[in-house]
Order: C-alpha cells, then sequence, then structure tokens
C-alpha cells in the first residue's frame, strides 16, 4: 500500500479519515520485541487476572504507532512529518479487538504548514483513546 | 490562553520570565519544531494566520507578540 498524498492546499478543516486494524497476538508480540516493553500486564495471563484488568491489555504507544499510521498513510499521508502526539488512553484494549482509527484535521496553519489533526480511538464505536497530533508537511 | 501562557509553555519557562527581549539564544528548548507548533498555537488561540515572513522573521518573543497586536490581538 502507499501513502495517500493530500497535498496542504488540498485539506479542510473537518476533513477526516479512517482504518480499521484488528489487533492480534502477533501484533502484541512484535511490539513487545520492538519497544522492549514485556510487562506481564501485556504478556501475562495469570498476572494480568490479578489485576483491575482481569485479562492482558494492548499497551497504550501500540495504539500510539497506529496513530503513526493514521497520518503517514491516510490523513495527511505522503509528505506528513509527526512532530507532537499527544494521547489518553481512556479503556483498556484486547488482542482480538478491531479498532477504529480516526483522524480529523482540526486546524491548518498556512505558513508553517502544520495540520492539526484530533484522532479518536475506538473499539465497537466506543473511544478508547482520543488526543491530538501537530503534524507537519514537507513541501 | 493568554500570550505569555503559551509563551510560558512554548519556552518552559514561568510566566513572570517571559520577556520580549528573548531569543533563540536565551533558550534551548526554542527549537524549530516546537516553534512551528508554538506558532500554530498562537494562531488557534488569537484566531489570526501569520504570514511566512513574520515566521521566519520573527527574531525574539517581541516580535511575534508585535506582529499579533498588528492583527487586532490583545496581547
Amino acid at each position: 500500500m502507499s501513502p495517500v498524498d493530500r497535498p496542504f492546499a488540498s485539506l479542510a478543516v473537518g476533513q477526516s479519515d479512517a482504518f480499521t486494524h484488528l489487533v492480534t497476538q502477533e501484533d502484541l508480540a512484535r511490539f513487545v520485541e520492538v519497544s522492549g516493553d514485556a510487562n506481564p500486564l501485556h504478556t501475562d495471563a495469570n498476572y494480568a487476572a490479578r489485576t483491575d484488568f482481569k485479562q492482558p491489555i494492548v499497551h497504550g504507544m501500540f495504539l500510539g504507532a497506529l496513530v503513526s499510521r493514521l497520518i503517514g498513510m491516510y490523513l495527511p499521508g505522503l509528505h506528513s512529518v509527526l512532530l507532537k502526539e499527544e494521547l489518553a488512553f481512556l479503556q483498556p484494549v484486547h488482542v482480538g479487538e478491531a479498532v477504529v482509527v480516526r483522524g480529523e484535521v482540526s486546524q491548518l496553519s498556512q505558513a508553517t504548514q502544520l495540520v492539526v489533526i484530533a484522532v479518536n480511538i475506538s473499539v465497537e464505536e466506543q473511544t478508547v483513546a482520543r488526543g491530538m497530533v501537530h503534524v507537519r508537511l514537507l513541501a | 490562553m493568554t500570550f505569555n501562557q503559551l509563551a510560558s509553555r512554548f519556552l518552559k519557562l514561568p510566566e513572570d520570565q517571559i520577556r520580549d527581549e528573548l531569543t533563540p539564544q536565551d533558550i534551548p528548548d526554542w527549537d524549530s519544531m516546537n516553534y512551528l507548533i508554538f506558532i500554530a498555537d498562537l494562531e488557534k488561540a488569537f484566531n489570526v494566520s501569520f504570514s511566512m515572513d513574520e515566521v521566519v522573521n520573527a527574531k525574539c518573543i517581541g516580535d511575534l507578540r508585535t506582529a499579533l497586536a498588528a492583527k487586532g490581538a490583545a496581547v
């Protein structure tokens, strides 16, 4: 898949895009390997069962990585550089759940070529994380 | 947020230390990417748009305050 090419001039406040990703056990294992975060809350069902979460949860920053995909591949896509990402993790996400990652342009700064995008991540229409990203479009 | 509140967040300085004379040479956190985010935050807070010249030619905090004031913003 190639990134969508949306030049700055083609963007408008309110414009949005989204994709769905089914979280797999392989995703979680690969994220543990790449990040080095093997905390048992993510990897050990027995440990997780003794916590408030009752079962292993997906790393919050795995969702952050999906936001990177949103920006780099969908909105704005090609020419994007992610400058700032703020995310609040509101609900746990588990392996086997399909997350919908949605972005909506909330601000455009012509002078700086910055795009501010509101991000909402949901599972079965319930928001599990939300936040804001600042993206610069390269000339 | 006020101009000084936004500048305080951008420069990671207490509000009472925000002075118009501050330049990138004074502030280690005044890097180019942070500066762009600061500009976008000012545009949103004061509902204005800067020109590319204003962004590039601002040499100190006071230059941005002056540019905002020229656009009618209460800074």
